[in-house]
């Protein structure tokens, strides 16, 4: 899983690496020139190691394409990942190292993400950074070789950084919550290995990290069954760029587009559509019920322009969610036409879309578990086909090096064949 | 209940960006800058504020020469963001864990004096004046609830007029500004299980570097939530669901609550 994960997130890293977000947070860190620098997937800056933590996962998380833990709805390798490759890559930390940390990192961030499932996250916390920020702690105190004591203190240190709230969502806001909190985890590991002082109990403690987060909480989620049940087992991919609530009905709009067009000897056209009902669990009105987005970002808390998009296009990635999509005057027009309709009887992960046209007629789709769901999952081709879809217009030719390279990280003395994978074709050799 | 407000985002921005500052609040307000400086220069040296300044070397943290400026009473060149990290350590290590209210003003002072250090221009006690208000303010409506829940609430909110007070200094325009309270507002953090840790330094110190990199992260395009006091998911609806911020606003610019702060004499 943890493989599968990186690679996942890689390709994401590398799609976001020219976004708006990112560029300006590689603007703001260019002021910085030091001898100790980190890469970031497919950029030719290189950056201090908490600005390249920041940046990378930025990049792994803007366009809402990464890997999810569904009963959390944590993005685990958004924080992780960051932290492992930025000391992976400074203190050249073998491949055995890299992968133990982020698997170790992202198991604790899941367990505590757990423990408060699902109030803390009810309330307004961005989950992936505030838990997250503990297991890139974690993970950096690994890479570091800190002992118990300093482990205890990096976790003491970052349950004071925590990051995120959902007024984020829609905003670059919202991706740098991730980066955010994979600096703070590796600040806070630095610093917990020079004796800076914490609270030792921070999860026991009354006034713990917890209690003051989440009012419901059980702690014993944290430690129940550790080494023996993988909480990172059940890490799930996105075949779909926006909020995970959506993609249900993304999938049974893409199966209508087929069935409309399929139509016998009468094809149907969405001109003629009359209206758009979209079923579907509560929380998808909650997370995502923005009915006319103004622009990408936007766009992936908007199930209905998925939806729309999905109908229109028969398929749903980054194109669909780019700025000028969204506000495309046909796009608007069926937006306009579709409404959601909650049926508290519906899994998250259920959901039910019924085109209905002026003649009457009406198709329906019904979607009991949505794609790259745990009942459904992507295959390790389809994750390899996604990476390459996102690899591809960036860095052509580079999907199956960086493939490889993750498969050969056991036993690997360094990170340097990965790295070298991620970087532009012109900073190949320079830095391997 | 926070649901219900509008606009006291904006018109906090309008106050900290256009606000007059009386004569009589601004010479209040630049003796507790100066005090700030003071406890700042006595808190330099505390073995926090070494540690942190070793990690962000190790860590590569060190600006072109164009770009660097000295915390109080060092010598280290740190980027203005890293300044007011360590600015933030040493001013709360000089309070030895003090209350909500009376150290609203740590993370405002920390930020503005990783710009300037005394003397004082007019422009930045302005700016300190607004930023010290805006936090005296809401951590009157929502300190106790926060420290009750657990939280420091001077570092968890604190990081509010801090972002105001650099806007006003930097001269960011309204949307700016609203984005970078976003920014700011959204990694709002600090525990009181912590205070008594050199960890709880590290919350003030936080709180003024996310204001300072989040008003130089707008002015550069980045956006965040424009509504952050406003919204039902925002960091006060999260952090103190039961209070109603509707009184924050009232009277902005006539009434000061940080005319009551003493610890200049402290």
């Amino acid at each position: 899983m943890s493989r599968a994960a990186i690679f996942n997130a890689l390709g994401t890293a590398i799609a976001g690496s020219t976004s708006d977000a990112v560029e300006i947070i590689t603007r703001q860190a260019s002021s910085i020139s030091s001898p100790t620098k980190a890469s970031v997937p497919a950029r030719s800056e290189r950056l201090d190691i908490l600005n390249a933590a920041l940046a990378i996962g930025a990049a792994i998380h803007v366009d809402d394409f990464d890997d999810t833990h569904l009963d959390t709805v944590i993005h685990p390798s958004s924080v992780v990942l960051p932290a492992v490759l930025t000391l992976g890559e400074t203190l050249r930390c073998s491949g055995d190292e890299a992968l133990s940390a982020f698997a170790l990192g992202a198991e604790v961030a899941l367990r505590i993400g757990l423990a408060m499932t699902p109030s803390h996250y009810d309330v307004g916390w961005h989950i992936t950074g505030t838990c997250g920020v503990m297991g890139a702690a974690v993970a950096a105190a690994m890479l570091l070789d800190l002992d118990a004591e300093g482990v205890q203190r990096s976790l003491g240190i970052a349950a004071s950084q925590t990051v995120g709230t959902r007024a984020a969502f829609g905003t670059m806001t919202k991706a740098l919550h991730p980066g955010q909190a994979a600096q703070n985890g590796v600040l806070s590991a630095m610093l917990a290995k020079r004796g800076f002082t914490a609270p030792s109990d921070v999860l026991d403690a009354d006034g713990s990290f917890l209690a003051v987060l989440s009012e419901q909480h059980d702690s014993r989620m944290v430690i129940e069954d550790l080494g023996r049940t993988w909480h990172l087992n059940e890490n799930t991919f996105k075949p779909y760029p926006c909020g995970i609530v959506c993609h249900p009905a993304i999938d049974a709009a893409i199966g209508l587009h087929e069935d409309l067009a399929d139509n016998g000897s009468h094809p149907k056209s969405l001109a003629e559509v009359q209206k758009v009902i979209i079923r579907c669990h509560p929380l998808v009105m909650e997370l995502t019920g923005m009915q006319q987005p103004e622009d990408g970002m936007q766009a992936r808390f908007s199930t209905i322009h998925g939806v729309v998009t999905g109908l229109m296009d028969g398929t749903v990635g980054l194109p669909q969610y780019e700025d000028e999509r969204v506000v495309e005057p046909s796009t608007r027009k069926l937006r306009e036409h579709s409404i959601l309709e909650i049926n508290s009887n519906f899994t998250r992960d259920e959901a039910d879309v019924e085109v209905m046209f002026r003649d009457g007629t009406s198709r329906r789709r019904h979607v009991a578990h949505a794609r790259g769901s745990l009942a459904d999952p992507l295959t390790i081709q389809d994750i390899y086909a996604k990476v390459d879809s996102l690899v591809s217009p960036v860095l052509p030719g580079r999907t199956e090096w960086i493939f490889e390279a993750i498969e050969g990280l056991s036993g690997a003395t360094g990170l340097d064949t990965l790295l070298a994978a991620t970087r532009p074709p012109a900073d190949v050799g320079a830095h391997s | 209940m926070n649901g219900q407000i509008q606009d006291l985002t904006r018109s906090l921005i309008e106050f900290a960006l256009r606000g007059e500052v009386p004569v009589s609040i601004q010479e209040h307000g630049a003796a507790l800058l100066a005090d700030a400086n003071r406890r700042c220069a006595k808190g330099a040296d505390a073995s926090s504020v070494e540690i942190v300044v070793t990690v962000l070397k190790e860590l590569g943290r060190q600006p072109d020469d164009g770009h660097a400026v000295n915390p109080v009473g060092r010598s280290d060149a740190l980027t203005v963001n890293d300044a007011a990290l360590v600015n933030g350590i040493a001013l709360r290590s000089t309070f030895n864990g003090s209350g909500a209210v009376d150290i609203a003003f740590v993370p405002v002072a920390a930020a503005i004096l990783s710009y300037e250090q005394e003397p004082f221009t007019r422009e930045a006690v302005d700016a300190f004046c607004v930023g010290a208000e805006a936090n005296q303010r809401i951590l009157e409506l929502t300190g106790e609830t926060q420290q009750r829940r657990g939280w420091d609430a001077p570092s968890l909110v604190g990081t509010l007029g801090a972002t105001l007070s650099i806007a006003r200094l930097l001269a960011l325009s309204a949307e700016e500004t609203e984005n970078a309270t976003g920014i700011a507002l959204t990694q709002g953090s600090g525990l009181l299980l912590a205070i008594h840790s050199m960890t709880g330094l590290l919350q003030a110190g936080r709180a003024a570097q996310n204001a300072v990199t989040a008003c130089l992260m707008a002015r550069d395009g980045f956006t965040g939530p424009t509504d952050s006091l406003d919204n039902r998911r925002g960091l006060v609806s999260t952090t103190a669901p039961e209070v109603d911020l509707s009184s924050l606003v009232d009277h902005l610019g006539t009434s000061w609550a940080m005319a009551n702060e003493t610890s200049a004499e402290a």
